[in-house]
């Protein structure tokens, strides 16, 4: 009888995962508010001419550096960012110089398309009688942005030995 | 005896029962994570090839837009027919780009979009022919897989150069299609394609 207890105990015993804790599923990402109006560095991330470029012909851009919100960094440096061209004017036979801008619209944060807003814009030089020069942003000019509304985002990472972030954590 | 004997089922039942729950919730709160990863592995077992299509500046200097957007549809449409598995780039849609476009920044869209290689199409229009197509398969890393060029040269118009160029093009695909850098459907992945 005892060894038929026994016999259950140490079945009950070795079956059940104690060992369990040690197999918790990872921690969530902290979430962060992203507050609308924070200053993104952008860079291009290829070149606009006025020779070739259209209204509504997509742009790529990157993260100049890492983005972070208190101590923790949402978006690291060479995430995508994308904008379009809204402008685009070919210079003319009487010296008129050729014009380039663009919008910026999206950056992205994670699995996250986070609304972004910013604008730059290029002239050629102007010239009299003789064609105008092509404007072009040449792949690496800065372009700066804006967090267009307060969003939530995963936390990517936090910088080493930092203390509990000031943000307000959500869930 | 009986009293101690009742005590240890209980305390059995108790043991049996109490650390199984919280690992039966886990795994129930588990399972559609690890679909995820299940269904993601299954996904990433299709290889899938990212096509870019550049616009050379010469092309924009002494051609039409509309003979590049031509040749960016017969492209794709034909590497649809022939089943070539095409990563799509979720984010941003890239796909071509009329003004240049670092090699740097073709590979990080690639990558975003899950490819194993990349398709780089250059559309040109040197001096001397009205339409050159050169197109470049890449890995991952960088290292050229193959390289065709065709271009054309005849005709007096740009239109009769297009058509003798995008036949030339498909021949010389056709000879990778399904090889290295250029993976067609699997018969898994075939009807998510055509859903979407």
């Amino acid at each position: 009888m005892k060894t038929r207890f026994l016999a259950v105990v140490l079945f009950a015993v070795f079956s059940t995962p104690i060992l369990a804790p040690s197999q918790e599923a990872p921690k969530a990402p902290k979430k962060v508010l992203l507050a609308e109006g924070t200053e993104v560095t952008l860079r291009m991330a290829q070149d606009i001419s006025s020779r070739a470029a259209r209204p509504g012909e997509p742009v790529e851009l990157k993260l100049a550096e890492d983005l972070s919100v208190g101590d923790a960094i949402v978006a690291k440096a060479g995430a995508r960012a994308l904008g379009e061209v809204v402008q685009a004017k070919r210079p003319d036979f009487w010296g008129e110089a050729g014009e380039v801008s663009l919008r910026v619209h999206f950056l992205r944060v994670g699995d996250q398309k986070v609304e972004i807003r910013g604008a730059l814009g290029s002239a050629g030089t102007r010239y009299i009688i003789i064609r105008g020069s092509q404007a072009i942003i040449k792949a690496g000019t800065p372009v700066k942005a804006f967090v267009a509304a307060d969003v939530e985002v995963k936390a990517q990472s936090e910088a080493a030995g930092s203390g509990p972030s000031t943000t307000p954590e959500s869930h | 005896m009986r009293t101690v004997c009742s005590l240890i089922k209980t305390a059995v039942l108790l043991l049996v029962a109490f650390p199984a729950m919280p690992s039966i919730a886990q795994e129930q709160s588990m399972s559609p994570q690890s679909a995820g990863p299940a269904s993601a592995a299954a996904t990433a077992g299709q290889q899938k090839v990212f096509v870019f299509v550049q616009r050379t500046d010469r092309h924009g200097k002494y051609s039409s837009p509309e003979v590049f957007h031509n040749v960016l549809q017969d492209i794709f449409a034909y590497l649809k027919s022939k089943n070539v598995a095409i990563a799509v780039d979720e984010f941003g849609g890239r796909d071509h780009a009329e003004s240049a476009t670092p090699l740097d920044t073709v590979f990080s869209i690639a990558a975003d979009a899950n490819a194993n290689s990349v398709m780089y199409v250059l559309v040109d229009r040197p001096l001397t022919k009205w339409l050159k197509i050169s197109v470049q398969s890449f890995d991952m890393n960088r290292k050229q897989l193959w390289m065709e060029e065709v271009s054309s040269g005849g005709g007096l118009s740009g239109s009769h150069g297009f058509e003798v160029c995008t036949k030339k093009i498909h021949a010389q695909i056709d000879k990778h299609v399904g090889q290295d850098g250029m993976p067609i459907l699997t018969a898994e992945t075939e009807p998510v394609e055509k859903k979407q």
